[in-house]
């Protein structure tokens, strides 16, 4: 038996069937790409919304400082575009709102140790993520992953992403109301929902508990709530604002209000017929304007709000919408001790100045939140196990992970601090300075990413080693100030609002190509992140520390009383901050200053040879491929099961599959195909049979007939001839499909 | 039983060599993958400087990492199989070995780090496998021991398990003299 077979049949009990359904979907479509039986492009998207992602160099290209060389990985398919099978790649793994368990941290701690380089990444959206991982490793490691209830469905390619949430949600002191029940009911019920599978981009929704604090940055996602109670006929009720059409990226758009206190049971089918109306009208050819910002851009958002609440009266009554208001309960946590307040008692030596940075006093009296602030959002595996036993020590299951690429522990008891610092010092993780500008945000960037121009985690690293230095010496309006980079336009380090943000660059100076970073100032934390900086010019990469002391020393020379750096910035003006930054664009000949031409974090000669096409926006490629693909896939799982004898399940797999591909094409027409196999066959039978649009030009309808006979004759296993005569019929029935959608868009486009 | 991801450290003998400069050894590894001459397919280099305890600096590669490693506050230079390793466990294990000799070897010629060839650390990183309990030590130290009298120019060695049973399986090797 195979290792991954192994692994199977050891999980098979453990893990919620649907997940492991899906996984065990994943690993036919795998097998089915190996064997070249579906098309790149659609695999390329499939193995995305699987979330798994390519990583820089894997077009099989690296530039190593003197040339760009072959790097000659053993032939196979390729898995997407440009993309070779065996180039190592990424799994992005969802933790929605950042809740995790002790006992999920470990398990990802052992995939990290046996399939990647043993270190988490936490990324800006509280996934976390593992670089450098083969293909080949996905589903065994999904299946583990499942075991303990974590999906990587969907954490990439153009779906619904990771529901962020406010790492404080429930012990917040501001808060109207803790937001994880909603945010853990929002993720579940959009997770592989129908109606939001056809979108043209990725969809990014986050919460708030608090319309004023950073909590969720619901300004900046495609889908924000914002929660608020209302006093209504002398109750409490519970509702929330809702936001559509934030982002940011090289269009940063601020949110708008699509619906202003939305009752609690109305948030799922308010985000249910947004979903639709996304992917009824949002843009599917040009990627580039195929987020929904730009959609409620173009419609403006009163338009938009009307198609929503149109749609939203359609819907069919879904259970889902209002049930889990029954477990709201469920997500209360409660302290693992009781607390005695620490009443000015010290600590070990360090513990001062990580109790400033690190701690954020609960609105539970005697309970606070201990930030384990991470090195550009790293961990080793062994950290997290260790970090696992403090947990389960002074908090239990209360850790979260934050947009600031952090972990939190909450409910820590005020008295267990000085031992919980000690504890997290043994293990490396009791760096102090948390949410200060010594604790910078980086992407991935040129580290490992295909779009990274300049290495934003280099800059980060090299900030942060020099602001650390001199932390503790530095005013504290400077201190206070948040550090923001990304490797490109694209903007995953959020450097739209920071205080001071970078996004990796290039210039020609002299003919050679230097590293740079556009500098952008004034971005807002706070309200949600309620502004965006301003952009105010580039500067060479190995420059960027002296903007930051030029910057801060500006800043503390020429502030205004109380005068944040928002309003400094907005004072100063572009022109002003575009003068001083401007006073460090130059950089020295080649010939007496090689370094300044080469990036933080590396020796090569800079170049930018090694960007390549991302998968960030995922593989445009029409629902109809992807549902087809997955109907090739159920009909290679009924050959397994023949194969392994089953003939039951490989008949029931095999009429399965026909179903699928059924669906895929009356869904071209019907935007909500039934679900009811009669009803869909007969959908099926009038719309594509009776009207000759699935005739084949010499076969005619013959290949149809497969699905109707199986339909009307119910299970054929008898003998197995029947069955092997099923799946052969299957597969033909499968590729008709693909001819008629092929038909069809030739029709379209013609008649255009 | 196909047990793929084995790993190799070797001690720096200087264990305040590297300090805070592990950095240093970017253009090292660089330098190493133009230069063509590593075995396998070298792919990228990993700064993790800034993680306490971690992988340090590394050079990535299709069918094994090779690592400055910081891990055990003990830095060492760690050559880590991921895939395609052929032959018996004996053979495995003494490829690895090898390999991490060898890797050590460059670094000290190149006067950058010396190390000391009388304890290693192997370590098997597959719970499917190979759990780290004393069973998996018992079923597999023949073959470890094995693969280590390939490259070690003394007797019999000495084989210690790591405790902690979330972890890899992991065996500390000592009384012996590699590479010398």
């Amino acid at each position: 038996m195979s290792d991954a077979a192994a692994w199977k049949e050891r999980l098979q009990d453990q893990m919620p069937p649907d997940l492991a359904e899906e996984i065990d979907l994943f690993e036919a479509q795998l097998e089915l790409r190996q064997n070249e039986g579906i098309d790149e492009r659609v695999f390329a998207e499939t193995r995305l919304r699987r979330g798994m992602y390519g990583q820089r160099y894997d077009n099989g290209q690296r530039h190593d400082g003197v040339e760009s060389r072959d790097l000659a990985y053993p032939s196979a398919p390729t898995k997407g575009p440009d993309t070779l099978w065996h180039a190592p790649g990424m799994v992005r793994i969802k933790i929605p709102y950042g809740g995790a368990t002790p006992e999920q941290l470990e398990v990802i701690a052992e995939c990290a140790e046996e399939y990647s380089d043993a270190i988490l990444h936490i990324t800006t959206r509280q996934d976390v993520q593992l670089h450098y991982l083969h293909l080949d490793d996905g589903p065994t490691l999904m299946r583990r992953l499942a075991s303990v209830g974590i999906t990587t469905r969907e954490a990439c390619g153009n779906g619904v992403r990771n529901v962020t949430g406010c790492p404080l949600a429930g012990v917040c002191r501001t808060e109207a109301f803790d937001v994880t029940p909603y945010a853990d009911a929002l993720f579940r019920f959009l997770l592989g929902h129908p109606d939001c599978q056809d979108f043209g981009r990725k969809f990014k929704p986050a919460f708030s508990g608090c319309e004023h604090e950073a909590c969720g940055l619901v300004m900046m996602h495609d889908l924000g709530f914002i929660a608020k109670v209302k006093q209504i006929d002398g109750e409490v009720v519970r509702g929330f604002d809702v936001y559509v059409g934030g982002g940011l990226g090289t269009n940063p758009f601020q949110a708008e209000l699509v619906a202003e206190f939305a009752l609690e049971g109305e948030i799922l089918p308010l985000a249910q017929a947004i979903g639709r109306v996304f992917a009824r009208l949002g843009e599917k050819k040009n990627r580039n304007r195929a987020r929904i910002k730009f959609l409620v851009a173009k419609l403006g958002i009163e338009e938009f709000r009307r198609l929503v609440t149109e749609e939203r009266r359609q819907l069919p009554h879904d259970p889902r919408w209002t049930d889990y208001l029954r477990t709201l309960d469920d997500f209360a946590e409660s302290p693992k001790v009781d607390s005695t307040p620490l009443n000015g008692a010290g600590g070990p030596e360090g513990f001062d100045e990580w109790f400033g940075s690190n701690v954020y006093p609960q609105r539970q009296e005697g309970y606070v939140v201990a930030t384990v602030a991470l090195p550009l959002g790293d961990i080793t595996s062994e950290q997290v196990r260790l970090l696992a036993d403090v947990a389960r020590k002074y908090v239990g299951d209360a850790v979260r992970t934050t947009v600031e690429q952090n972990i939190v522990l909450r409910w820590v008891a005020e008295h267990d601090l000085p031992a919980l610092y000690s504890e997290l010092k043994e293990i490396g993780l009791a760096t102090p300075g948390a949410g200060t500008i010594v604790d910078i945000t980086a992407c991935p960037g040129t580290d490992t990413c295909k779009l990274g121009i300049a290495s934003s985690r280099g800059l980060a690293g090299e900030l942060t080693k020099r602001l650390a230095a001199k932390q503790y010496e530095l005013d504290e309006s400077v201190r206070g100030l948040k550090i923001k980079v990304s490797g490109c336009f694209n903007s995953c380090g959020q450097h739209h609002v920071a205080d001071i943000g970078f996004f990796g660059n290039a210039r020609a100076v002299d003919g050679v190509t230097v590293p740079h970073f556009q500098v952008v100032l004034g971005g807002q934390w706070s309200e949600n992140a309620g502004s965006f900086g301003m952009p105010v010019g580039a500067v060479p990469s190995k420059r960027i520390p002296e903007v930051v002391d030029a910057l801060a020393d500006r800043f503390i020379s020429e502030r205004d009383s109380g005068e944040s750096f928002q309003e400094f910035t907005s004072r100063l003006g572009k022109k002003e901050l575009g003068e001083l930054v401007k006073s460090f664009k130059d950089v020295p000949p080649p010939s007496e200053h090689l370094n300044a031409y080469v990036d933080w974090g590396d020796s090569r000669e800079f170049s930018r040879k090694d960007m390549g096409v991302g998968e960030c926006a995922g593989e445009v490629v029409t629902r109809v491929d992807m549902e087809l693909s997955a109907a090739e896939s159920v009909a290679f799982e009924a050959q397994i099961a023949l194969d392994e004898g089953d003939l039951p399940k490989a008949d029931a797999k095999a009429f399965e599959a026909m179903l699928v591909a059924a669906e895929a094409l009356v869904r071209t027409q019907l935007a909500f195909p039934p679900e009811d196999p009669d009803d869909l066959v007969r959908e099926f039978r009038e719309r594509f049979f009776d009207t000759e649009l699935f005739f084949d030009r010499f076969a005619k309808g013959k290949f149809a007939r497969p699905l109707f006979e199986r339909h009307e004759s119910g299970p054929a296993f008898r003998h197995e001839r029947d069955v092997v005569g099923l799946i052969e019929n299957t597969s033909l029935f499968i590729d008709a499909a693909y001819q008629c959608d092929i038909r069809m868009a030739g029709a379209q486009s013609a008649a255009v | 039983m196909d047990i793929q991801r084995i790993s190799c450290k070797i001690y720096a003998e200087d264990q305040s060599a590297i300090g805070d400069r592990v950095e240093q050894f970017i253009p090292v590894f660089h330098r190493w993958i133009q230069s063509g001459e590593l075995s396998g397919l070298p792919i990228d280099v990993a700064d993790y400087g800034h993680v306490p305890g971690g992988p340090g600096v590394m050079l990535i590669g299709h069918e094994a990492d090779r690592a400055i490693d910081l891990g055990e506050g003990r830095p060492g230079f760690l050559y880590a199989r991921k895939r395609d390793a052929t032959g018996s466990l004996a053979d495995r294990v003494a490829q690895v070995v090898g390999e991490t000799v060898a890797g050590a070897a460059r670094l000290e010629a190149e006067g950058l780090l010396g190390f000391r060839r009388d304890e290693l650390r192997i370590q098997i990183a597959d719970r499917l496998n190979a759990p780290n309990s004393d069973a998996t030590l018992d079923a597999l130290a023949g073959e470890i021991s094995k693969g280590m009298r390939a490259v070690s120019s003394t007797g019999p060695v000495e084989l210690e398990r790591e405790g902690d049973e979330r972890r890899p399986f992991a065996v500390r090797v000592g009384g012996l003299q590699v590479g010398a």
